[in-house]
């Protein structure tokens, strides 16, 4: 990643870039040679990137649809899992309407579930595995990229070491053994799981595997900044003066980090998203009658000939939202990159 | 004949569905069989058939059939097997019986297979003698002996918690008369000795029995009268995944719940066999198979596809073309089984079993399964319309129509002081692995509109491979949907149908049936039918069915199965056997 070099090295030429920018807009910054983070120049960047405009936009719609899922499908009159097999034709199994006002998005052929309670409540799972995964895994990486690159030696070895042979499991295989092992472990002795604590399990698992195998990136890139970071000026100042490592860390030299984090971050998500939609088509995700994206895609497939309105739903859902993520996360890589001109 | 079923209830989509055991042909009602005194013989016997079997007009030799299903078999275990995929595999390809069937003009003929002839009964009817063909020999090249099939039927009484019981019930000593446990329980536990069956040297099997089985030379048809080396058997199932046979062709690898393949027995001579050819190469069973994919690229055709056979349910969403341009890559025709809701009368009263009718969704499930009328119609009784005596009638809430009535069970289970708070709780397994979560979702239908009627419900998610094993047994947790799912007539007598899936023996063997049912006066019913003549039987079973369902309501008749053979446009002579509802499986022969 281009920009982790550049971000803290460079920090004298982004000021010096923003320079002739005229400095009045804001009384606040009459300083803003000196006075202004790389966050606030990057904030104001982005303010004025329409296509990051546009991209916040549609995840934040998604992100209200997910919240408000249940909010929605009671304004279209309709209720999760709801089986409406009248609107489904006893000769081939296939829904006898379309889209309607009733039913926003039609039925689910076979079984008469409104699509759009499905769809709707399918969200949820995507953005919550996305953004909770993305989260964690990024304050893993920080932790230990910092630990690693600041007090080098044994800890750093080990460190360096654990990433290593986590980047040497492949992730689908270690997913498709894991979840069935730990659903099996959380099943009581002589007793049983339902479909919803299945679900819930699986959910969890999904979020720590993808969080266990997400933090490696990040990690190796703070620990290199930090390499470079320890050696500088205020740095050794902040040391011999006799400030704690901890304040050093997360005082000194986390805050000339924020760049790397935000992106990486902002890149995590869609591909969390992506992961989690995939392992649910391939069945190792949350398991019916949870809704879910991918799962949707996986039975819609074999409909789509006859039936074309079950699979479109999710698969632009899944479209845009990655791509919104990732143009925004591009976008966010852009406006904190002090390389980057427009 | 169990039914395959391996989705739970209802699940056409993705069945391997369709019979494979012993039925000579239905024949428009007047089906009869007798085996002995020539009566009222509808259902043809030709003792006197003699090998090779006549060519099927055009068949080229060469190539491999692959047969791709959602379904899986446990074992291949010849003594254990019962279910109608691993049934049709065994006595059609690796296994050669006493007796096998030929298809003539589309009827099922009962003729000789390792026997000269279709048996010789004593005067009493007690006694039955079986005399080996000369020169038959096992996949390994060493001969056959009427020993080994002695062994075969003794070792056969070790597996009757998933295999047939009636050689419990008929053979002496096989069960305990006083109690009507099963006695002998096969040579590893019981010893060799067994008074039911001896070879007095190695030509000649002789079957002793404890009542007249008329019907016994359509048993000696299972794959529990394939000879097996006593030298060669393991003491469990995994005998089944290198058994030698005597069959056209033998296993060359078995992987459970994956993959099954056949190759060619050298030492099979067509000569000394009526009714199998050996038309391909060789055969591959893929089992659990998504079959909505598999039934596509049959239809489809390209590559491998065009030499492979589905012959689960055709999905919904090819009703179309398989009624239409690519009618001629598909078959369908009537199946021998009946599919039924069953529970368990020992854990469910029977008020809340009547509630359980009442409130039972039929049509959504069948939607939600894929259901259409080219995979089934709707079953009100459990003797299927294609055995005599049939007797037409139907119970409200029993007919496997309707949509439930969650108002008058909730009603009724009032009535019966359950209520909120206090809810009777239904617990059953469901596959909860299967690719196109069709039975996921069958299952979230039942479950969800048998809540709504009042119900408690626990559903408990296993894979596809353990649920056979799982539903059959009877100390489990589940309290309904135990095995059987449904029963496939072995012979067109519903003395193939009702002891079986209702005796005592079943449950005092470790088995499952109807209802779960173990009352000595149902025993004695079905005891004084069976000693009246074939003839005599038919109306009384109907009457029996009828008093079953009506007195103690321990299954929901759901549907008659039919069946569905997709293939590819390289695959030629497939045909439907009406009474087991398989293909005949080495009649088919393929382009290279």
């Amino acid at each position: 990643m281009s920009l982790g070099s550049g971000t803290s090295s460079d920090l004298s030429s982004l000021t010096t870039d923003e320079a002739p920018k005229p400095p009045e807009k804001s009384t606040k910054n009459t300083d803003r040679q000196h006075g202004r983070s790389p966050s606030q120049i990057a904030w104001d960047r982005l303010k004025v990137d329409k296509v990051a405009i546009i991209c916040f936009g549609i995840v934040i719609f998604f992100v209200l649809v997910a919240i408000f899922a249940p909010l929605l499908v009671k304004l279209e009159g309709e209720t999760l899992n709801l089986y409406h097999s009248d609107l489904i034709s006893a000769e081939d199994t296939y829904p006898i309407i379309g889209a309607n006002s009733q039913h926003w998005f039609g039925v689910e052929p076979r079984t008469g579930r409104d699509l759009f309670a499905v769809w709707a409540y399918g969200a949820r799972p995507s953005l919550v595995i996305g953004f909770v995964a993305a989260t964690l895994s990024t304050i893993v990486g920080i932790t230990l990229g910092l630990l690693g690159g600041y007090l080098g030696g044994k800890t750093d070895k080990t460190i360096g070491w654990v990433i290593d042979l986590l980047l040497s499991l492949p992730l689908l295989v270690v997913v498709f053994a894991v979840v069935p092992v730990v659903q099996q472990r959380f099943t009581p002795v002589g007793g049983f799981l339902t479909a919803e604590q299945k679900s819930g399990i699986r959910f969890y698992v999904l979020i720590c595997i993808l969080v266990v195998f997400g933090w490696l990136g990040l990690a190796r890139l703070i620990r290199g900044e930090v390499f470079s970071l320890r050696e500088r000026e205020f740095v050794q100042a902040a040391k011999v003066v006799g400030v704690k490592t901890r304040q050093i860390l997360f005082k000194e030299i986390l805050p000339n980090l924020v760049g790397p984090i935000i992106v990486s971050a902002s890149i995590a998500v869609p591909a969390y998203i992506t992961a989690e939609a995939t392992l649910s088509y391939l069945g190792a995700g949350l398991v019916e009658p949870t809704p879910s994206w991918g799962r949707t895609v996986s039975n819609a497939q074999n409909a789509y000939s006859r039936y074309p309105l079950f699979l479109w739903p999710p698969v632009i859902s899944i479209a845009f939202l990655v791509l919104a993520l990732t143009l925004l996360g591009e976008a966010i890589r852009d406006a904190f990159d002090p390389n980057t001109r427009r | 004949m169990r039914w395959t079923s391996v989705l739970a209830v209802g699940v056409f989509a993705s069945i391997g569905l369709t019979a494979a055991c012993a039925a000579p042909a239905k024949n428009a009602g007047t089906g009869g069989t007798k085996a002995t005194d020539g009566g009222t013989i509808a259902a043809p016997l030709d003792p006197t058939a003699k090998g090779p079997a006549p060519e099927v007009a055009g068949a080229k030799k060469g190539g491999t059939l692959t047969v791709s299903y959602a379904t899986a078999p446990s074992d291949m275990d010849p003594s254990a097997q019962f279910y109608q995929d691993s049934g049709i595999i065994m006595t059609r390809l690796t296994q050669r019986s006493l007796t096998s069937f030929v298809t003539r003009d589309g009827k099922q003929v009962l003729v000789p297979d390792l026997a000269t002839d279709l048996g010789k009964t004593s005067a009493d009817g007690l006694t039955w003698t079986f005399t080996l063909k000369d020169g038959i020999k096992y996949s390994d090249g060493t001969p056959i002996s009427a020993g080994d099939i002695a062994y075969a039927v003794k070792r056969s009484f070790a597996f009757t918690d998933t295999g047939p019981t009636y050689q419990v019930d008929f053979l002496k000593g096989g069960k305990d008369a006083a109690t009507g446990e099963q006695k002998y329980k096969g040579p590893w536990e019981s010893g060799d000795t067994f008074a039911g069956v001896e070879a007095p040297d190695a030509k000649t099997v002789v079957f002793h029995l404890e009542k007249r089985w008329e019907t016994l030379p359509y048993f000696a048809a299972f794959s529990q009268t394939s000879p097996i080396p006593k030298a060669k058997e393991t003491k469990n199932r995994d005998y089944g995944n290198n058994a030698v046979g005597t069959g056209p062709y033998k296993i060359k690898s078995f992987t459970q719940g994956s993959e099954l393949v056949l190759e060619k027995n050298t030492f099979w001579d067509p000569a000394t066999d009526a009714s199998r050819h050996q038309y391909v190469d060789g055969y591959v069973f893929k089992f659990g198979q998504d079959s909505i994919k598999v039934q596509q690229g049959v239809l489809a055709s390209n590559g491998p596809d065009a030499t492979t056979l589905n012959w689960d349910g055709v999905d919904a969403s090819l009703v179309d073309q398989v009624t239409g341009a690519k009618a001629s890559q598909f078959v369908t025709g009537p199946s021998s089984c009946v599919i039924a809701v069953n529970m368990d009368t020992r854990k469910i009263p029977l008020a809340v079993r009547k509630a359980v009718a009442v409130a039972f969704p039929f049509d959504d499930i069948n939607k939600a399964a894929g259901a259409t009328p080219l995979s089934q119609t709707p079953a009100s009784t459990l003797v299927p319309p294609q055995i005599p005596g049939h007797l037409d009638f139907k119970i409200p809430g029993m007919t496997g129509t309707g949509n439930g009535d969650p108002v008058k069970s909730k009603a009724m289970l009032a009535a019966a002081g359950f209520g909120p708070g206090k809810e009777f709780q239904l617990v059953w397994y469901y596959t909860d692995d299967d690719p196109s979560n069709v039975a996921q979702q069958v299952n979230q239908v039942r479950k969800t509109k048998l809540i709504a009627a009042g119900f408690k419900v626990k559903d408990i998610g296993v894979p596809n491979k353990d649920r056979r094993t799982l539903i059959a047994k009877t100390d489990g947790p589940h309290n309904m949907l135990q095995s059987p799912a449904g029963w496939c007539f072995d012979w067109p007598s519903a003395d193939s149908i009702f002891p079986p899936t209702v005796s005592s023996t079943q449950i005092k063997s470790g088995g499952s049936n109807w209802g779960d049912l173990a009352d000595p006066k149902i025993d004695s019913e079905m005891d004084r039918i069976q000693k009246l003549t074939i003839a005599e039987q038919g109306p009384e079973w109907g009457k029996f069915d009828k008093m079953l369902l009506e007195t103690y309501v321990p299954v929901l008749p759901w549907y008659n199965d039919k069946s569905n053979f997709l293939f590819g446009t390289k695959v030629h002579n497939v045909v439907n056997d009406a009474n087991h509802g398989m293909p005949v499986l080495d009649a088919i022969w393929v382009d290279q």
